[in-house]
């Protein structure tokens, strides 16, 4: 009777430890920690207003993520077509608040308000950017 | 004075009192729930995708509040809103935001921002949309377009003007006030007779709340 007790718990102590071990293993524990974000290439998902100042809207398109660069129009002309905007082209324009990143400004003269609304300088889709995706 | 006949004068006194606190809260609560329930909803006093002219984009449209830097009264006065307005122009109790692009003369786009904002009061409400107007005229030297006096009826009561940016772009605003509701509105495009007449017709719908 004692030996059958012995060998019922030195079994149920083994299925523990193998259902450790294969917990383990399944969750990756021995692997080391991966990095919790990626750089990703995408295009904007909003064009819109970014911000007033001075009684004046501002305008920008809107990404997801953080740290914004390598800037480019995906529209008719490509980014050489940004270069008669009143910010010149597209690759000076600037970022709306420097610690975020995700809203690149876009020009108004030479550039959105000489743009029907139906124009592809409207289109969210047609501006892409680099950012941080967490 | 007989005791017992202070006693009873004393708990008439008390339900008197009592009675009266009553009544003054009933009455106050009423007030409040009559206020609230005859002033239309924001987004009614707010443009409608169906008013604008054909060939306009709609960008959306829905609540806001004072931590959002896409519409112009938030906490952080980028606007740059001056005098006793600037302390209590993010202190409204609700806020309600449009976003739309309208064509002009079908090869341009002016962009519509229509805010309406709900404060405590009505001097409040016109203490902002004066300001929003003395921007306009005292910084940026801009021109008065309209000037509409409140009339006896409730209707919405405010000003228009313009001025024109270091782009060459014209910022067209309005500002009214309809009881304690604040309607903004602004029409930002090039600086041509089109764009004024699209202001002033989406100005006149504004008016008509």
């Amino acid at each position: 009777m004692k030996r059958q007790y012995q060998l019922l718990v030195s079994v149920t102590l083994a299925i523990m430890l193998m259902a450790t071990m294969l917990g383990q293993a399944l969750a990756g524990g021995n692997e080391p920690p991966q990095p919790l974000g990626f750089w990703s290439t995408h295009t904007a998902y909003q064009v819109g207003v970014a911000f007033w100042a001075d009684g004046q809207p501002h305008y920008a398109a809107f990404f997801s993520g953080l740290y914004g660069y390598n800037q480019h129009y995906l529209g008719p002309g490509g980014d050489a077509a940004t270069c008669g905007s009143s910010a010149g082209c597209i690759s000076n324009w600037t970022w709306y608040n420097d610690v975020d990143r995700n809203r690149l400004l876009l020009p108004k003269g030479g550039w959105l308000l000489t743009e029907p609304p139906w124009g592809p300088k409207w289109q969210a889709s047609n501006y892409q950017a680099t950012t941080w995706i967490d | 004075m007989n005791p017992k006949k202070y006693a009873v004068r004393l708990k008439l006194s008390g339900l008197a009192v009592l009675i009266l606190i009553a009544i003054t809260a009933g009455s106050v609560s009423a007030l409040v729930r009559d206020q609230t329930q005859t002033e239309p909803p924001l987004v009614e006093l707010a443009l409608h995708s169906y008013e604008l002219p054909e060939g306009s984009e709609w960008k959306g449209s829905g609540p806001t509040n004072v931590d959002d830097v896409t519409q112009p009264l938030n906490k952080t006065n980028s606007i740059g809103l001056a005098g006793p307005a600037s302390e209590f122009l993010a202190q409204y109790e609700e806020a309600y935001k449009v976003g739309a692009i309208v064509a002009i003369d079908s090869k341009y786009g002016a962009y519509v921002g229509n805010y309406v904002y709900r404060y405590a009061n009505q001097p409040q409400a016109e203490a902002v949309a004066k300001a929003v107007i003395d921007l306009v005229l005292q910084t940026h030297q801009g021109k008065l377009l309209r000037d509409v006096p409140q009339t006896a009826n409730g209707g919405v009561s405010g000003q228009a003007a313009m001025f024109v940016g270091p782009e060459g772009d014209a910022i067209y605003w309005f500002a009214g006030v309809k009881d304690r509701t604040l309607i903004l509105l602004m029409v930002n495009g090039m600086d041509t007779a089109s764009t004024s007449a699209s202001f002033e017709s989406l100005a006149a719908l504004m008016l008509q709340r």
